[in-house]
């Protein structure tokens, strides 16, 4: 039986693999060292860096629901100084042998443009910056670019004018219609959309009667929200040219096949990781599984081959 | 540098209820046992459970390299917990480990005293078995049912004292109050390591530190990855920040931190 390719193209960049880690999920990468072969992955999309030290929200910060994870990290983070020149982040990052992707984020527009900029000054190593307008655990920035179509339009022409690495902005699902976000941001200039970030959710001790986490509300991930997050990814895959990354609930092979057949060029995991950090390898070898089972020799075969009547 | 931790499936030999709502599990674990330091911990995938998607922390109470063993001990709490209490002998469990930072070893002329509320005492167990030294050891709970372990840090030749909050067994009252007359008692170095609620760990560390006596202090925290990806353990230390502290993440530079390092509440102020 002959070699199955499953590279994919996400712009200009090629992935050995269509399997991302999501971001918040994977750390730095530097974390799972020694437990997971960072260099079969497609590749690492890192926290949201902004340009300011962040400590993000008082604990507690996450909470296990049914089917799901509902989270308030609120975007804690070292600052773009500390992650450039300290061992642990970027410098870690340019040593291993996979995709690296950066979640950036920000207050004020100024603020991403700060963070692309500098990354742009440092970009050996960088396969892609992911615009973050879609976080609902800060207050200010984030999710208030991701659900306002002009300031989203606005963010991603301003980030694409500091820089010519490759741009993906990741889109709020906690919109009217997300395809208006996805076409508006690629006319803006990026070069791929990611989707799906969290929902806004909440959960209560009952016996305390306080909300589990500290902020009261956060962001719903996990096993729940993903055929929400597949029929999104399906809308904007047939509505826009770029390639799409899918991601909300993936945890098997399996669920990752239906996003690729949704229309997404590549996948990510991210709550999954935290259930079993092999999670991504365990995907990528199902998916080599499933292209051998089925005769299909390259992964851009099945790619939005969604087959409806 | 954090040392090696690893993935392993391991099969429980023995899960057994202990006493009232404690148990003991012990796995084959051939790949992590050699390598725990006392104060780390696992993170442990509960089999057959796909609705509770986290892992659980337990910290690693007593280890045999050799045959390749690990134990918990562990109180039957909420879902998590109920479901490991059920889990038959050869059932093969998903264990990350061992994570996290160890308490630091003792020199040969220190005196150690170890400060243990309910579970505390599994984390800390170790630091008496591998310890150069002995001491004392005093373990606190609500009532006599929560005080475990007794006789085994009696066999490490430390010598043990017991609070209960009712008086049910040993001092009436609460850990600190041996604590103070025994920090005071001594005379050279002194190293106190402490595992408990925080509350607990807040008063020792603050009692330790009003002496000059260094605290090891092993804190719980929820936790997500275990590993250090996710940000959700996390704790405030003192640092250069303009505020003076900063989160760190418990379960990659803690869960032990000297009492030094901690930002307390008391310290706002200043
Ligand atoms: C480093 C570390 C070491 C630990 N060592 C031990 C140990 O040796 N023995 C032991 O019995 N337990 C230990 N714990 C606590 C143990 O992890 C929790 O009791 C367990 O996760 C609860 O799971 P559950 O599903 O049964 O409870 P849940 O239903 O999730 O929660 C029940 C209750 O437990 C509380 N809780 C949940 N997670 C934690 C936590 N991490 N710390 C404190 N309270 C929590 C919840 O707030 C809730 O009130 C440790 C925790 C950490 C972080
Ligand atoms: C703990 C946690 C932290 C996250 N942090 C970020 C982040 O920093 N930036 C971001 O764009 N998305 C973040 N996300 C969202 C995920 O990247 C992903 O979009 C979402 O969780 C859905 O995928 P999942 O169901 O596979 O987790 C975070 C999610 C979780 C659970
Ligand atoms: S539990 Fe994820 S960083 Fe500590």
């Amino acid at each position: 039986m002959g070699d199955v390719s499953l590279e994919v193209r996400l712009g200009d960049t090629v992935l050995r693999n269509p399997v991302l880690t999501a971001s918040g999920t994977f750390g730095y990468g530097s974390e799972y060292l020694g437990l997971v072969p960072l260099e079969r992955l497609g590749g690492i999309t890192v926290k949201g860096v902004s340009p300011f030290p962040s400590h993000g929200n008082s604990t507690p910060r996450t909470a296990e629901v049914f089917a799901g994870l509902i989270n308030s990290i609120g975007l804690q983070n070292p600052g773009i100084d500390k992650f450039i020149t300290h061992a642990d982040y970027l410098p870690f990052l340019r040593t291993i042998d996979t995709n690296v992707y950066v979640n950036i984020w920000g207050k004020t527009i100024d603020d991403y443009v700060e963070v692309a900029a500098r990354l742009e000054a440092e970009r050996e190593g960088i396969d892609g910056l992911e615009i973050n307008i879609s976080c609902p655990n800060i207050k200010e920035g984030g999710i208030a670019f991701g659900t306002d179509l002009h300031l989203a339009g606005k963010v991603v022409s301003a980030v694409r004018e500091a820089t010519s690495i490759p741009l993906i902005t990741k889109l709020s699902p906690n919109v009217g219609n997300i395809v208006d976000f996805a076409k508006c941001v690629v006319d803006h200039g990026s070069d791929v959309v990611s989707l799906i970030n969290t929902f806004p959710a909440l959960s209560i001790d009952i016996e305390t009667r306080r909300p589990k986490i500290y902020t009261v509300t956060g962001g719903l991930s996990g096993r729940g929200i993903k055929p929400i997050a597949l029929k999104m990814v399906y809308d904007v895959a047939r509505a826009i040219e770029v390639p799409v990354i899918g991601m909300g609930g993936i945890f098997t092979a399996e669920d990752a096949i239906e996003f690729l057949l949704a229309g997404a060029r590549a996948i990510a995991v991210g709550t999954a990781i935290f259930s079993d950090p092999q999670t991504p390898l365990k995907v990528i070898s199902g998916i080599e599984e499933y292209l051998r089972k089925h005769d299909v020799n390259d992964i851009n075969d099945i790619i939005g081959k969604i087959s409806v009547d | 540098m954090s040392p090696s931790k690893f993935q392993e499936n391991a099969v429980i030999l023995e899960n057994s209820n202990y006493r009232g709502d404690y148990f003991l599990i012990t796995f084959s674990a051939p790949k992590i046992s050699p390598h725990v330091l006392p104060g780390q911990f696992v993170h442990l995938q509960l089999p057959h459970s796909p609705e509770l998607l986290l892992r659980r922390p337990f910290s690693i109470y007593n280890t045999n390299a050799e045959a390749g063993t690990l134990s918990l001990i562990y109180k039957a709490i909420g879902a998590g917990t109920g479901a490991l209490s059920i889990l038959p002998r050869d059932t093969v469990v998903n264990l990350l480990g061992p994570l996290g930072q160890r308490f630091p070893q003792a020199t040969k002329d220190q005196r150690i005293i170890i400060a243990a509320g309910g579970y505390g005492c599994a984390s800390t167990y170790l630091v008496a078995k591998t310890a150069e030294s002995t001491g004392l050891c005093l373990l606190g709970a609500r009532n006599k049912s929560d005080i475990l372990v007794e006789d085994e840090f009696q066999k490490t030749g430390f010598e043990v004292q017991v609070s209960t909050d009712d008086g049910s067994y040993g001092h009436k009252g609460r850990i600190t109050e041996l604590l103070i007359p025994a920090l005071d008692a001594g005379n050279g170095d002194t190293v106190v390591y402490a595992c408990g609620p925080n509350a607990m760990l807040a008063a020792v560390g603050r009692l330790c530190m009003e002496r000059d006596t260094i605290a090891y202090l092993s804190y719980d925290m929820e936790m997500c990855c275990g590993v250090g990806a996710c940000f959700t353990c996390v704790i405030k230390r003192k640092c250069d920040s303009p505020d003076g502290w900063e989160y760190v993440r418990t379960c990659k530079y803690g869960p032990v931190f000297d009492a030094r390092e901690i930002y307390w509440e008391s310290d706002k102020s200043n």
